[in-house]
């Protein structure tokens, strides 16, 4: 384990710089895009806006919905992947590993499949149904046979992940206008989502946040690992049932809102953990505000790139993670962590 | 064909990594795959079909052959009886007379009426062998026991609705025709299938045949003097999602290049790929026309759904103004299927305001 921070600037001073380039981040969010538009359109659209001014709606009504879903989604998978590292002692975790998204993604096309629920306020409730009822069957067959392992949990998310992704196609397969109304949303975008989204999701991604936040001290113990954890007097089992819950509430409020994304969840806590160190009283609060940033960041990149047309950022993340993912795996040496 | 490139880079990433799960096909029937290119990877402008060179009136006994446009010979032991075909292509054999016994690709809307592709195809008297992209029925194909099968080709040498890694199976089960129709003159797709329908048997001297080609004659003239009424109305061709509106390429699609000819004044997009030029929802005013020719296929996500979640398309002129209709964008190359498009247009451009935008 690498330990300490390179410290040249104290990490209250940084988590206030980082909280400004996340402002930042989320202004030009609202400012840059497929058609130019300017700072005072930008802010009208904000302040004063007028619905017949063409750039105006397209801040207010397109990139506004979309950056303040993209500040909630990043938050959630970042602190997710963080908390979920720490819990499973598992550098490669993240909010997919214990079948999460898998059974967000599976529930809300069965709900469509089978309920012909097509808008998204109907099947969001659906998505944290799946993403609870996978992490439980993920959890409940790591446990099989006595304690649920970093191991045997990262086996048993892969296994219910496949085949709930194989469900998942079957059901796509069978029907092709579930397959019309669930494509867009699959494939893990901001674009399109609709702000009357947020209020049924809000309550639970601020308690996930809420949550985990609370728990940095006690992921620091769990991070130690099984033996340490208990010999320092934690119930492991019940803290990492704690933990899973959490991250139910934050992997499943960001697949409602945004389809699943990947990569965030995964790089951010690693970024953050070699900037701030291994206090997780540390990395949770910068991962909350890392995550939006660079997920708002790789929005705002997939709409500059593919201009006129737009990349979905779940392509982006990953087109950007991959590599991350790799130099990381290369440079670190994470999996002897 | 940059963005593709990228996109295809972009999604073997995705694909390797195998972490943002987007179940389902990418390269299924997206609005921006069914439109016309398909998905083709291929070389276009390889078409230079070996037209009229075949043989009309083969009698049933004697060896029949057909030369197709990629330039393909098929030879069988007599002509072939037992046809499956992709819809557009079933539609304009059937138009002429010719009945397949087979059909794949669109069948029926979802109120259970014909596709605007299959056209008159009598659903009840012919076999389907699957209805989406990358759906063919390989074993129910072979069960019809077919003696040739036919589909277009929007970008040779690739079938339309026969998936590249499913040709050499389909190969075994029968030997497969294809007519362009993509980048041609409308009239000569619909001339090549007279001459596939005459090499099967069809009887193009029939009065229906030179009936229907009036049809189509008048319905053009009707087009071409209601357009001349209005030199100012400008009309664009396009189809959306809730993320990408979609704005026709006219030279790559043979009925747009046909009402070019006719004297439509069509957008043509500045930099498309192929068929047509992908825009972001924001750009939903880059390319502005009287009158919005909407692609009416299931599969593209349609007006009213647009209208209501997103904001943009309602500020597009054509929309304020109402002046929105739907587009046949896959027409079966019969001239009586034609003409029926063609009076639907022609009520349109009588019916429009061409000074929405100047």
């Amino acid at each position: 384990m690498w330990s300490g921070s390179p410290a040249r600037v104290s990490r209250p001073a940084a988590l206030l710089l980082l909280a400004g380039a996340l402002v930042v981040v989320a202004l030009l969010s609202l400012r840059v895009g497929s058609i130019p538009v300017t700072t005072a359109d930008a802010l009208a659209a904000l302040t004063d806006y007028d619905p017949d001014s063409y750039t105006q709606t397209v801040v207010r009504t397109m990139r506004l919905p979309r950056t303040v879903i993209g500040l909630g989604v990043g938050a959630a998978l970042a602190v997710a992947g963080s908390a979920m590292q720490a819990a499973t002692r598992n550098p490669l975790a993240e909010p997919s590993l214990l079948g999460v998204n898998a059974g967000a993604s599976f529930a809300i096309v069965a709900a469509v499949y089978l309920g012909h629920m097509t808008h998204p306020l109907q099947y969001i409730w659906f998505a944290f149904a799946g993403a609870l009822g996978a992490s439980v069957l993920v959890y409940g067959i790591a446990s099989a046979g006595g304690g649920a392992s970093p191991v045997k949990l990262a086996l048993a998310g892969v296994i219910i992940s496949a085949l709930l992704g194989s469900w998942t196609t079957a059901l796509l397969l069978l029907n092709k206008e579930t397959l019309e109304v669930v494509r867009f949303w699959l494939a893990g975008s901001l674009a399109g989502r609709s702000l009357n989204l947020l209020p049924p999701v809000v309550p639970f991604l601020a308690a996930g946040l809420l949550g985990a936040l609370l728990l940095g001290r006690q992921l620091n113990t769990l991070s130690l690992g099984e033996d340490a954890a208990r010999s320092l007097g934690m119930h492991t089992g019940r803290m990492r049932a704690a933990v899973a819950g959490l991250v139910v509430l934050l992997a499943g409020s960001a697949v409602a809102l945004a389809g699943p994304v990947g990569f965030v969840g995964l790089a951010v806590p690693h970024i953050v953990r070699a900037w701030v160190g291994s206090d997780y009283r540390w990395i949770l609060p910068f991962s909350l505000l890392l995550g939006p940033a660079l997920l708002l960041g790789a929005d705002i990149l997939g709409r500059v790139l593919a201009r006129p047309s737009e990349l979905q950022v779940g392509v982006v993340t990953a087109l950007v993670g991959a590599p991350f993912l790799i130099s990381m795996a290369r440079r670190r040496r994470v999996a002897e962590r | 064909m940059r963005v593709r490139t990228l996109l295809a880079a972009l999604l073997a990433v995705v694909v390797l990594t195998g972490c943002t799960a987007a179940p389902g096909n990418t390269s299924g029937p997206a609005p921006g795959n069914s439109s016309p290119a398909g998905n083709s990877s291929a070389g276009s402008g390889s078409s230079d079909p070996a037209a009229g060179d075949n043989p009309v009136g083969n009698a049933e006994s004697e060896p029949w052959t057909f030369t197709d446009d990629r330039g393909v010979t098929v030879t069988l032991p007599k002509r072939p009886a037992r046809v499956v075909a992709q819809s557009t292509a079933a539609a304009s054999l059937w138009a002429l007379g010719f009945e397949v016994v087979g059909v794949f690709g669109p069948q029926r809307l979802p109120d259970g009426s014909n596709d605007p592709t299959i056209g008159d195809v009598d659903l009840s008297r012919v076999t389907s062998v699957g209805e989406e992209w990358g759906e063919l029925d390989l074993e129910k194909l072979a069960a019809l026991k077919p003696d040739l099968i036919v589909s277009i080709m929007y970008v040779p040498p690739e079938l339309w609705y026969i998936l590249p890694d499913v040709q050499p199976q389909v190969e075994v089960i029968a030997p497969t025709v294809g007519i362009t129709v993509g980048q041609r003159p409308i009239k000569e797709a619909v001339q090549r299938f007279e001459d596939l329908a005459a090499a099967l048997g069809a009887d193009l001297n029939a009065p229906e045949v030179a009936d229907a080609r009036r049809h189509f004659d008048e319905a053009s003239a009707a087009l071409q003097a209601a357009l001349a009424e209005k030199p100012d109305l400008t009309v664009m061709f396009g189809a959306g999602s809730l993320e990408t509106l979609w704005v026709s390429n006219p030279p790559y699609y043979a009925d747009l290049a046909y009402l070019q000819e006719l004297g439509m004044n069509i957008v043509v997009p500045d930099n498309p790929e192929m068929y047509w030029e992908a825009l972001s929802w924001e750009q939903a005013l880059r390319y502005q026309a009287d009158v919005l020719f909407y692609d009416s296929r299931t599969g593209v996500v349609q007006p009213p759904e647009l209208a209501a979640q997103v904001p943009t398309w309602n500020h597009i002129p054509a929309v304020k103004a109402g002046q929105v209709y739907p587009w046949v964008a896959v027409p079966p190359y019969s001239w009586d299927g034609l003409a029926t498009i063609l009076e639907d247009i022609t009520a349109a451009v009588k019916a429009a305001d061409p000074d929405v935008v100047r």
